[in-house]
């Protein structure tokens, strides 16, 4: 027994060495320690049968190499484990200066980032965003908003017409009419959606974007629109923007004014994009006319508000730099991908 | 309006240079838009070119002007003699005669007589006068008219009083289909409605916009008949647009000149006249005002203008604001005042008028900026917004460009689709007025739109796109009522799958490139049971390549490739594939809230089912066979394999499903899932004749 022991822990040494591979190091330790049919297991089986003497010495001696064995495959194994990641962190060499491998990015419009933006800052102080129909009645468009027919006022708008009473909205502002006509005030809304106006050239496309915006309620002041607008711009142009509030004219706003910020190209001194005025107009802007209440059967006497319009391709055009308003919308790849 | 500083100087005194001029005014809301230097040496003059608001009519003038001037710096306002000097004895009254019959279109107008007059080139200082601001000389009496519609607003007209019939003027509507020509050389038809100035017999003059070539002064006039009036603005607004007529005339009549006005300046024109040409004007005026043009007073609030403005202003402060630009301000009871505007200032017809004169005089950079002392609590946006937001979110990481393509289009385009004649798309709503032929309707669909962009960047060299646009589309409901505005979800994708790269092959898009970023986006918005339906008849597809969205039984869009025909006639180059769904529709199907379900607690099993099925057999019908069944242990059906070709019969697929089995309570036996497995294979061979491959 003693003498076959030994025997086989000689072969099993040799095995051992033999081993290139972590699966010949397990066929070795199946071959000697499996639990059915390892060669040293079946023989320790055997114990039982020698005699009661020798069973203490020859067991003690059979453990030993039972273990000894154990130990030194699990020490081949490591090694040899060990060795298999040296050699393939060696091998796998790799051009790590080769560019990624990565999906193609989408991205949103340009227009749709900024009013996204703009709706976003109005949200956090209570406006809500409603819509209203682009193809518009002559009344929600013009009469409404206090702009008389045969008017020079609506001159400043060059209007496409679908039928006599029937147009494209030139203006958000009706949907301002349309919200006063079915709520009660308060009301603090703006209107984000297209307009068009016929007209097309380097500075005007026939379609563009606008954000109106309306608070009525008791006791709202010019101070407020200040207030209220200059906050806006500040959080999109940022805090340290110059800001100026000018008279203007708009039909449904009186006092109206027109909001400039100072031009961001030449920090006021007078440039092209500013046509040397060191200002950019931003938006237009008004205390409700009373008519306008009048007219939604509102008591002017009652609530006052302040309305204000945007272009959002005008915001786009000086936050990204943009000097052509029809890049908008002849959707080149490459325009597209930059706002990614 | 184009100032020239020099000659406003003539009225009232500025010490302020040119840019703080042009910006005081740009403050007090005549934009000056720009300010340029013209002549040289002793004729150095500055030019400020005002933008001029269409309610400040008393402002298209030199005078206006400096009136604002004077306002808001406090210096006196010089205005010119308006005053004939040492007229002759004859009167006018015995030369002429004017008749209105027409008094609502022509409230008032006034005429003087200039007789013996040379005309001639007018001196350097007048001609440089009016070149500054862009006028041409013309002779010294039309130079003057000219002249003083610049000085004070009014504009005037000369007539050759000689070659009037009957030496009269009589202002009445013109008949139909009368004719005149008028100075710049056109011969004009005259419909009833317009105002015609005409003499004893014919028409001589469009009021308030254009004379007539025959009764023009020229170098034979001797007698001058000068024309001043008020016509209303209304009538020569719409005769102007109606001639596509724009002069400085009607641009002046139109928003409503100083009724005022006619006196004056043509006392100052007639003596200007006189003196330059060496003529002597007739002795008085005619000045004929049937309809005066009441002017009513306005009660102003001192408290009011707080209210509206925020600040606070004394009495004493709003009554010197409005005074300063010639108001009548009187102290009424309890805080009000009495205020009577100026003639020249018809904009002003209530106290909001007034208060935003105040504003505009205190400066509105004098009115603090503060917040709405108001609960300002925030708000959120609609459930529709915020699914129009999550589908473009859905796409943007889909690897989609959002596009943003103009609302129009034209028949001839709509046509490339070869709509079936009932479709509603082919009622295309057309613009009265497009700017051209190709925006000439409003859209009915988004996909010529797409087809469009996609041409426009294949010959940029940008020929893979992934590309998307959510918006509106326009169908007519009569002359009557508004279109109806359906917002459309639309995509398309071209080109290769990938950007070419040492990293992988060059790979074109196909039908499932496009089909799993429209199942993305609606399983994204959470609409359940939505399916598609293979359809060939859709004209703008492929007709094996093409499908019906629906979900449940309504149909929401299609998916496809789009026809060959297309592709050539957009000159595209490439296939291309295209969905479009009603966004609106969709909406409604879109799941409200999130629903958490809990995690499993016992793992589930997986078996995979190799068929050999009939290539004409779908895979949605071998799904709904699997499913089929109604086991509530099959978790999940997916198809991951699919092939022809070697080893497999001419005609045939070869799929493979894996099928997940899960139960809730406990961990499931191989005896069971195959019991299952076993009735979805016979289900199979049944309905479909399908057979088992070998494993």
């Amino acid at each position: 027994m003693k003498e076959m022991l030994i025997r086989l822990q000689q072969e099993a040494d040799k095995d051992l060495a033999a081993c290139a591979s972590e699966d010949d190091i397990f066929a070795v330790k199946v071959r000697y320690l499996g639990r059915k049919e390892g060669r040293i297991t079946m023989l320790l089986r055997e114990l039982g049968k020698i005699p009661q003497e020798e069973r203490p010495a020859v067991g003690k001696l059979a453990n030993e190499i039972k273990e000894n064995l154990e130990q030194r495959v699990a020490q081949a194994q490591s090694t040899i484990h060990e060795k298999r990641k040296r050699d393939y962190l060696a091998q796998e060499k790799t051009d790590v200066t080769l560019p990624g491998r990565k999906a193609r990015r989408g991205g949103l419009h340009p227009v749709t980032l900024v009013l996204d933006e703009v709706i976003e800052i109005f949200l956090t102080m209570g406006f809500e965003a409603v819509e209203g129909p682009e193809a518009e009645l002559d009344w929600y468009n013009f009469g409404s908003l206090n702009f008389p027919n045969e008017h020079p006022a609506r001159d400043m708008h060059d209007t496409f017409y679908l039928g006599k009473e029937m147009l494209l909205r030139t203006h958000t502002s009706p949907v301002q009419i349309r919200t006063m006509e079915k709520q009660a005030p308060p009301v603090r809304i703006v209107a984000p959606g297209k307009v068009y106006r016929c007209d097309s050239d380097i500075s005007h496309t026939p379609m563009f974007h606008q954000l109106e915006g309306l608070m009525v309620e008791e006791g709202i002041s010019f101070s407020d629109l200040k207030g209220v607008l200059t906050h806006f711009l500040h959080r999109v142009f940022g805090e340290e923007t110059p800001i100026r509030f000018r008279p203007s004219f708009f039909p449904f706003t009186e006092p109206s004014a027109e909001v400039d910020i100072r031009c961001a190209v030449c920090r006021g001194k007078g440039c092209r994009v500013c046509s040397q005025s060191g200002w950019l107009e931003i938006l237009g802007s008004g205390m409700v006319h009373p008519e306008v209440l009048r007219i939604v059967k509102y008591d002017p006497e009652q609530v006052s508000g302040f309305a204000f319009g945007m272009g959002i391709e005008r915001i786009a055009m000086l936050k990204f730099g943009i000097d052509d308003i029809r890049l908008f919308y002849e959707n080149d790849q490459r325009f597209l991908e930059q706002f990614q | 309006m184009k100032i020239s500083l020099n000659w406003l100087k003539e009225y009232v005194d500025i010490d302020l240079d040119p840019q703080e001029l042009a910006d005081r005014l740009t403050m007090v809301g005549l934009e000056v838009e720009e300010l340029y230097k013209v002549g040289k040496r002793a004729g150095r003059d500055w030019v400020l070119d005002v933008g001029v608001a269409p309610n400040r009519p008393d402002c298209l003038s030199h005078i206006g002007i400096a009136r604002e001037v004077a306002a808001f710096s406090g210096k006196r306002l010089r205005l010119p003699a308006a005053k004939v000097i040492s007229p002759s004895n004859v009167s006018i009254n015995s030369l002429t005669s004017v008749t209105i019959k027409a008094p609502k279109l022509c409230p008032r107008y006034g005429a003087r007589v200039i007789m013996d007059v040379v005309v001639r080139q007018s001196p350097g200082w007048l001609k440089q006068r009016l070149e500054a601001i862009g006028i041409r000389s013309i002779n010294n009496v039309v130079d003057i008219t000219n002249y003083v519609m610049m000085e004070w607003g009014q504009p005037l007209h000369a007539f050759d009083l000689d070659l009037l019939e009957g030496e009269r003027i009589v202002v009445r509507q013109a008949l139909p289909k009368e004719r005149i020509i008028t100075l710049d050389g056109v011969e004009r038809v005259l419909d009833k409605g317009y105002l015609a100035i005409c003499d004893a017999k014919r028409p001589v003059a469009l009021a308030g916009i254009m004379g007539g070539q025959d009764t023009e002064v020229c170098e034979k006039t001797r007698r001058v008949l000068l024309e001043g009036a008020y016509f209303d603005p209304n009538s020569i607004r719409m005769t102007s647009r109606k001639i596509e007529l724009n002069t400085e005339a009607s641009h002046r009549f139109e928003r409503g000149v100083d009724p005022e006005g006619p006196l004056p300046a043509l006392a100052r024109a007639a003596q200007l006249i006189a003196e330059l040409s060496g003529g002597r004007t007739a002795k008085g005026v005619i000045d004929k005002y049937p309809v005066p043009l009441d002017r009513g007073r306005i009660g102003l609030r001192v408290l009011r203008v707080e209210e509206i403005l925020g600040v606070k202003f004394s009495q004493s402060k709003v009554r010197k604001y409005l005074r300063s630009l010639q108001m009548r301000a009187e102290d009424g009871r309890r805080g009000r005042l009495t205020v009577l505007p100026p003639s020249f200032r018809r904009d002003i017809s209530e106290e909001i008028d007034l208060i935003e004169e105040v504003a505009r005089l205190a400066g509105y950079e004098n009115i603090p900026a503060r917040m709405p002392d108001t609960h300002l609590a925030s708000a959120t946006l609609s459930r529709e917004q915020l699914l129009e937001k999550k589908a473009k979110q859905v796409f943007s990481n889909n690897g989609f460009l959002e596009v943003i393509n103009y609302s129009f289009t034209s028949p001839r385009v709509l046509q490339s689709l070869r709509l079936p004649p009932g479709d509603p798309r082919n009622n295309l709503i057309e613009l009265l007025n497009p700017i051209s032929e190709q925006h000439s309707s409003l859209r009915t669909t988004q996909i010529p739109g797409l087809l469009q962009t996609m041409r426009y960047n294949v010959y940029h060299k940008n020929p893979n796109l992934k590309i998307f646009e959510l918006g509106k589309v326009f169908f007519g409901r009569g002359k009557e009522k508004l279109p109806r505005e359906v917002k459309m979800l639309t995509a398309l994708i071209s080109g290769d799958r990938e950007e070419e790269s040492w990293a992988h092959g060059k790979e074109e898009v196909d039908f499932y490139d496009l089909k799993g970023p429209l199942e993305d986006v609606l399983e994204g918005l959470g609409v359940e049971g939505f399916r598609f339906c293979p359809k060939s008849d859709i004209p703008y597809f492929h007709p094996r390549r093409s499908v019906a969205v629906l979900v449940g039984n309504e149909g929401v869009g299609g998916l496809g490739e789009i026809h060959p025909d297309l592709i050539e006639e957009f000159d595209l180059k490439k296939r291309a594939f295209v969905f479009e769904l009603n966004f609106d529709k969709l909406s409604k199907f879109c799941r409200k809230k999130k629903a958490f379900s809990a995690l499993p607690k016992y793992p589930g099993i997986q078996r995979d089912l190799s068929i050999i099925a009939d290539e004409n057999i779908t895979a949605q019908e071998i799904y709904q066979v699997i499913a089929g069944i109604e086991e509530d242990l099959v978790k999940d059906i997916k198809v991951f394999d699919l092939y022809q070709g070697n080893n497999i019969p001419p005609g045939k697929n070869s799929l493979t499903y894996r099928i997940k089995y899960q139960a809730p309570d406990r961990t499931l036996t191989d005896e069971e899932v195959s019991q299952i497995q076993e009735r979805i294979l016979l289900n199979l061979r049944n309905k479909l004749q399908v057979e088992v491959r070998d494993k």
